[in-house]
């Protein structure tokens, strides 16, 4: 057993009231770790879970991840509501206390600025998906008559509806985003795949959630059955504190 | 974590979602930002930058039998 110290996330000293939950990574319990104003969400873990064979066995098992990823995510629900958290990704372990306290030390003006950034704030992710037939099909139009020249009319209208599908997806796409952004502090769009046409991130005051839920059910209606939106959130806002906190990105 | 869908994904095809689907679909959204995104600590930190690309390969995995689960929904 070699003992080290998983970060979870960083809050303001003191702006955390109540108890921590119970559970945590690897079943060890969240703790709070105070330094010069900063205070980091911590649990206890045994290195060796993490390193060279053992590391490979369990990033190996589908429930070891699914656990842990799961037991990261807990913990910083469990603060977001009552404080303002800069979450880390996972597997930041300190060896010491002395290593996280030096971290804490040396990277608080970045810290600071990455709390005026989120603070009283949060994350929310909109995902458009697209059902490509409806889509086609609202674009072709009702079916003309049962004449042969109905039908011939009726199949060049599904044909130019398919050519124009994608480019009328990816329009509604960068609509959706324009709108959702102007109702959030920022936005961005992170990779969409299969018939997901857009998969946003957004960071949404606090206060301002009901208008930024109201914009996305007015979207949702504007833009009919052919897309799907699906909301999650609120986050900790993994996607506005990606800034490195302690070197060069690799 | 709260999930609104603001249109039943069963509009998809006729499978309805089923509990397991859902809690599976959250972990992919889960996994997007835990392993990928969030503030990176460099220097004191145990786990070595390759380690974490080798947690990030097996979710890949783990993540690639979700989408087989989501496209069987489809």
């Amino acid at each position: 057993m070699t003992p080290g110290l998983y970060v979870y996330g960083i809050v303001e000293t003191g702006s955390l009231t109540g108890p921590l939950g119970t559970g945590g990574i690897t079943g060890n319990a969240p703790v709070l770790v105070d330094v010069d104003g900063l205070t980091a969400i911590t649990s206890a873990v045994d290195v060796s879970e993490f390193e060279g064979e053992a590391l490979q066995r369990n990033a190996a098992t589908p429930q070891w991840l699914e656990d842990n990823v799961r037991a990261h995510e807990a913990v910083l629900e469990d603060v977001l509501e009552r404080a303002t958290v800069i979450p880390m990704r996972f597997g930041a372990i300190f060896s010491s206390h002395d290593g996280l306290r030096s971290m804490l030390t040396v990277h608080a003006p970045a810290l600071r600025d990455a709390f005026a950034r989120v603070r009283g704030r949060t994350e929310w992710g909109v995902k458009v998906h697209c059902d490509q037939a409806r889509l086609v099909a609202s674009l072709a139009g009702p079916p003309a008559t049962t004449s042969g020249r109905g039908y011939l009319e009726q199949r060049k209208a599904q044909l130019d509806a398919e050519a124009r599908a994608a480019e009328d997806a990816a329009a509604v796409a960068n609509a959706v985003h324009q709108s959702l952004a102007e109702v959030a502090d920022e936005g961005l769009v992170a990779h969409a795949p299969g018939n997901e046409v857009l998969n946003g991130a957004y960071l949404v005051r606090n206060d301002g959630r009901e208008r930024f839920m109201r914009r996305v059910q007015e979207l949702q209606r504007s833009h009919g059955d052919a897309f799907v939106f699906e909301v999650t959130g609120p986050w900790p806002s993994y996607n506005f504190t990606s800034a490195d906190v302690g070197g060069p990105r690799p | 974590m709260a999930v609104v869908q603001l249109h039943q994904r069963r509009c998809w095809g006729a499978a309805p979602v089923t509990a397991d689907l859902q809690r599976q679909v959250t972990l992919l959204d889960l996994v997007d930002r835990i392993i990928d995104k969030g503030a990176v600590v460099r220097g004191q930190v145990v786990l070595a930058v390759a380690d974490v690309d080798l947690v990030k390969l097996d979710l890949n995995l783990l993540l690639a039998s979700v989408e087989a689960l989501q496209g069987a929904d489809r």
